[in-house]
């Protein structure tokens, strides 16, 4: 639901500095409500899934709650020795649920500065929202599996949303007026600044394509040479 | 040098070549071989050595992941807790056996140290690539250098889920490692670690491996050397190997430097060469005796061949060549052999050819006069020389190859005639193209003569041969040993100066007569004499009184001149006129003669001894162109008067004289000077030539005057003569009267002159005088002849 913006705030993230290319076209989509369409690629041009598009007003716009309902609280599941998903963005102040529907026990730990926790949790558990009251992204891992990493990415921004395997994500009823899209990733190269965009809402959609260089996945754990 | 030796040194130069090459080729072969094999096992080694570095590194980058998936470390780490930090790296690098632990946070800050450089403030980690390796691929391993150091670095991720720093351990690289990791790998060689410093130096900094090798690095390149080299060092040669270690990029390079000493390398080598010196050593021992024996093997034989050669070239043909055999030495001993007798054979052949003559295949000359001359002379023989005087005459009319079957038939009746004669014990030659000479020894001149008559009878039957016949004349001259001579080669010599005489004879067989031999040795110094002689007076002249028949007075004198040798006492004129008159001496001669006649005569014509001299003319003085102006001159000297002068010629020398001898007959004539022919009557006379010639007498020879009082037949000839002579003008002169009645016979023909024994011999000049005195004497006496004044 689009609600007017409120006041963006500067996202502060200390990441590897790389200059990211955004060419930016601008199309009419009809209707009164107005969205946008992020497509987001990598460096290669390959579309880039689990990418985290925040959309900031930069007028002074009207915000309505709905838009902030389904970034209070995400949930985090245990499937198979994995997080699903891997990436969840909520609001400052919202929380996480961290569900265990794995057949093993987990050991979930984050050192992330925003926000420090640890706890076991037994299979079919399902604990209590993990509260994040400070924006920023913070790393979840679990002790006794190192291959298990999610990412929540805690913003400001009244509009927010994930790409999917396509690289797209779509914010709707969105206001017409001016809006930063800043696009983060997990993977994104270390002290690089997530790019920002500004958009010009009006009557119709506008789709904004982004690309951002990141770097390779990791290689698992227990596999790889010494080199 | 001797030809053994040579073999000898030549066999052992050649082993010694040979094994010299086997050796050295041997050396280098194994020497090559077994640097190859250092070099393979250098290279081994260095790849062990990198795979044993791996092996520790992974066990330590194993440890250190181990670590950083501590829980309590992560916490420790992401709540920025120093202290437990250190302490945990610490603990942890002590398990490990890392020398040094870094944190290094994601900036490339090192956030802790558990050996932190002194005074200095921790900085930033030097291989910042490093890090983005590890966070790549979870871990990264690799040679660096660390202060100066070489380390083994591993640089791990600390994973809180995402990298929140890493842990970079540190394993030192040192000589302990070194060598442990030598042992590992297996290496042989003394390993060490290499830096380059920034300016291209190369320092060990860790192995036991000679400073000297790390100078070498720069020279051999910054490149990876794929395969070992060798170096020289002070030490001696090296086998030497050098790899690069991957290093992170801003790390100095980091060589493993191997080096094996050649002499290591070669140690085994050395019993090798050992045994392979002893082996060469006792090798040459046995070549150069088996050298040496196989020369004189060789040489031996060689050596009796020469000897046998030898023998053969001294003219020992008999004794057999040695060594026998079937092998080559054998076969060319049998090759000089054969050579030898067919050598021998050869010369049997020549020798017989030398001394036997061709045509008969009796001895020759030289070999029957030495054959003569060493058989032993007891008493008399006779050497009798048989020719057939017409063979020429039959090779030129019916030609050489007739000639030589008529000798031939003449040696086989000759030898037969011998044989039968002399009991076979007579020595038969052919001495020349057509006389034989036989030696019949013990025989005397009535036995030669008798033998002689013999073969005369054997050889006149003519040679016949198909329609051809031909008649021989067969003559014979024997020469008797000791008295004609006691070598072959005289009595031959004089056998056929009898020969020749014999030519003419009835019998053709002569005995050799000394005083006819007018081949005598000593008248070839005879003609020097003469000169001599004339110079000292030896010639004389002597008178031989000339008869005048009509009044049976001494009216004229011929001179002969006569010679009074001091060694040979006196020579008659026969010995000598003839050899003056072929060699020239006649002029001196024949001017003495005048000189010394006339001289006498005038003296004589001064005494009352009125005589025509009667002086010899040769026919030589007819050549001379002077000599009317000679004779006139003497005749002016000795106030000779002219008509007192007679010059004598033989009939045989006037006839057929060219004109310059005639002309100067004409001129002596005109002198005044009385020519006579002599001896006339025995040659080959023109009337009608003598007609033209200036004489006024002839002088009959003494041979129709000899005998004149028993031959009617010299009789009719010599009244004849008388006429003749007188119907053409000549005075008759007789020569060689020997008795009265033939002067009486002479004078009743009508000769004018008579000369010869029955009146007196050729007297000196002093004799003469008292001669002619008693002659006329007697002469008053008897009184036939008118007195004159007395001589």
């Amino acid at each position: 639901m689009a609600t007017p913006a409120t006041t963006g705030r500067h996202l502060r993230r200390a990441r590897l500095c790389v200059a990211a290319v955004l060419p930016v076209v601008v199309g009419g989509v009809p209707g009164q409500a107005a969205g946008i369409a992020a497509s987001v690629t990598d460096g290669a041009g390959k579309p880039l899934a689990q990418a985290v598009v925040t959309v900031t007003p930069l007028d002074n716009v009207a915000v309505s709650p709905a838009a902030a309902s389904h970034l209070a609280t995400a949930t985090i599941d245990q499937q198979n020795e994995r997080f699903v998903p891997e990436v969840v963005v909520i609001h400052t102040g919202g929380g996480v649920v961290f569900r265990n529907s794995d057949t093993t026990r987990h050991h979930l730990y984050s050192f992330a500065p925003i926000r420090h926790f640890e706890f076991v949790q037994n299979p079919g558990d399902v604990s209590a929202p993990v509260k994040f009251d400070t924006p920023g992204t913070a790393a979840v891992g679990c002790n006794i599996h190192d291959n298990m990493v999610a990412y929540v990415d805690v913003t400001d921004a009244p509009w927010a949303a994930i790409t999917d395997q396509t690289g797209h994500a779509h914010i709707l009823d969105l206001p017409p007026g001016r809006f930063a899209v800043t696009v983060w990733h997990p993977r994104l190269r270390p002290r690089s600044t997530p790019p920002t965009q500004t958009v010009t809402l009006e009557t119709a959609d506008t789709t904004v394509a982004v690309s951002l260089p990141v770097l390779p996945p990791p290689r698992p754990h227990g596999r790889g040479s010494l080199y | 040098m001797k030809f053994s030796t040579r073999l000898a040194l030549f066999l052992i130069a050649l082993l010694v070549a040979v094994q010299a090459a086997t050796g050295v080729a041997t050396y280098a072969v194994i020497r090559g071989t077994l640097i190859g094999q250092g070099a393979a096992q250098l290279t081994s080694g260095a790849t062990q050595f990198t795979r044993q570095l791996d092996e520790i590194a992974r066990q330590m980058a194993a440890g250190v992941k181990i670590l950083t998936l501590d829980y309590a470390l992560r916490r420790a780490v992401a709540e920025h807790d120093h202290n437990t930090v250190v302490s945990a790296l610490r603990n942890h690098g002590r398990r490990v056996g890392a020398s040094r632990m870094l944190l290094v946070d994601t900036d490339g800050t090192i956030g802790a140290d558990t050996h932190p450089p002194a005074g200095a403030d921790r900085g930033l980690f030097a291989y910042p690539a490093l890090l983005e390796q590890a966070a790549e691929n979870q871990r990264v391993a690799t040679v660096a250098v660390l202060n100066g150091e070489a380390v083994w670095l591993v640089v791990v991720p600390v994973l809180a889920p995402d990298a929140i720093a890493f842990v970079a351990a540190a394993l030192p690289l040192d000589d302990e490692m070194l060598a442990r990791l030598r042992v590992l790998a297996g290496l042989p060689a003394a390993t060490g670690l290499a830096i380059a410093a920034p300016d291209g130096d190369w320092h060990m900094t860790a192995g036991p491996i000679d400073t000297a090798l790390a100078v070498q690095l720069p020279a051999v390149g910054g490149r990876q050397t794929a395969e070992p080299s060798i170096i020289t060092t002070k030490t001696g040669e090296t086998i030497f190997l050098f790899r690069l270690l991957e290093t992170p990029p801003g790390s100095p390079s980091v060589a493993a430097v191997m080096a094996y000493p050649l002499s290591d390398a070669l140690r085994p080598f050395r019993r090798i060469i050992a045994v392979v010196l002893g082996a060469l050593g006792f090798g040459l021992i046995a070549a150069m005796v088996g050298a040496w024996l196989v020369a004189r093997g060789v040489v031996r034989p060689l050596e009796a061949l020469a000897r046998y050669a030898g023998r053969v070239g001294a003219g020992d043909y008999t004794s057999p060549p040695e060594p026998g055999g079937r092998d080559e030495i054998g076969q060319l001993s049998a090759a000089l052999g054969g050579m030898t007798r067919a050598i021998a054979e050869r010369e049997d052949h020549v020798r017989h050819q030398a001394s036997h003559d061709p045509v008969t295949g009796l001895l020759n000359r030289q070999t029957l006069a030495a054959t003569i001359d060493a058989t032993p002379m007891r008493g008399s023989a006779a050497v009798v020389v048989i020719g057939l005087m017409r063979l020429q005459e039959i090779a030129n009319t019916v030609g050489r190859e007739l000639a030589e079957r008529v000798m031939r038939d003449a040696a086989t009746r000759l030898a037969a005639a011998l044989g039968n004669a002399t009991l076979g014990s007579a020595t038969l030659g052919c001495v020349g193209e057509r006389s034989f000479a036989a030696l019949l020894p013990g025989c005397d001149a009535d036995a030669a003569l008798a033998i002689g008559a013999r073969v005369i009878a054997a050889l006149d039957h003519p040679y016949r041969e198909g329609d051809l016949t031909t008649d021989t004349a067969v003559a014979i001259g024997v020469a008797l040993a000791p008295e004609h001579g006691t070598t072959a080669a005289l009595l031959l010599r004089r056998a056929e100066v009898a020969q020749q005489s014999a030519l003419h004879t009835k019998d053709r067989a002569a005995v050799y007569r000394a005083d006819a031999d007018p081949h005598r040795p000593e008248l070839l110094s005879l003609m020097g004499e003469l000169r001599r002689g004339l110079q000292r007076g030896e010639l004389q002249l002597y008178y031989q009184p000339k008869l005048d028949l009509d009044s049976r007075r001494i009216t004229g004198a011929e001179a002969v001149v006569r010679w009074q040798h001091p060694t040979r006492g006196m020579i008659s004129p026969d010995s000598f006129i003839g050899l003056a008159e072929e060699t020239g001496n006649i002029g001196d001669l024949t001017r003495w003669a005048l000189q010394s006649g006339m001289t006498q005569a005038a003296l004589w014509h001064s005494q009352g001894l009125e005589l025509r001299l009667a002086l010899n003319l040769s026919v030589r003085d007819l050549g001379d162109d002077e000599l009317p102006q000679r004779i006139a001159a003497l005749l002016r000297d000795t106030a000779l008067p002219t008509a007192a002068l007679v010059l004598e010629i033989t009939e045989s020398a006037i006839m057929g004289r060219p004109d310059a001898a005639i002309a100067v007959l004409r001129r002596l004539a005109d002198l005044g000077i009385a020519l006579a022919i002599d001896d006339f009557g025995v040659g080959q006379s023109s009337l009608a030539y003598l007609r033209r010639l200036p004489v006024s007498e002839l002088k009959i020879d003494k041979a129709f005057v000899q005998r004149l009082a028993q031959s009617p037949d010299d009789q009719t000839i010599v009244r004849s003569v008388i006429e003749l002579g007188h119907s053409l003008g000549y005075r008759v002169t007789a020569e060689g009267v020997e008795d009265a009645v033939s002067l009486d016979v002479l004078a009743g023909f009508g000769c004018d002159e008579a000369q010869g024994y029955a009146i007196a011999r050729p007297l000196p000049a002093e004799s003469f005088d008292r001669f002619v005195a008693a002659w006329h004497a007697t002469r008053v006496l008897a009184g036939t002849a008118p007195a004159g004044p007395a001589a």
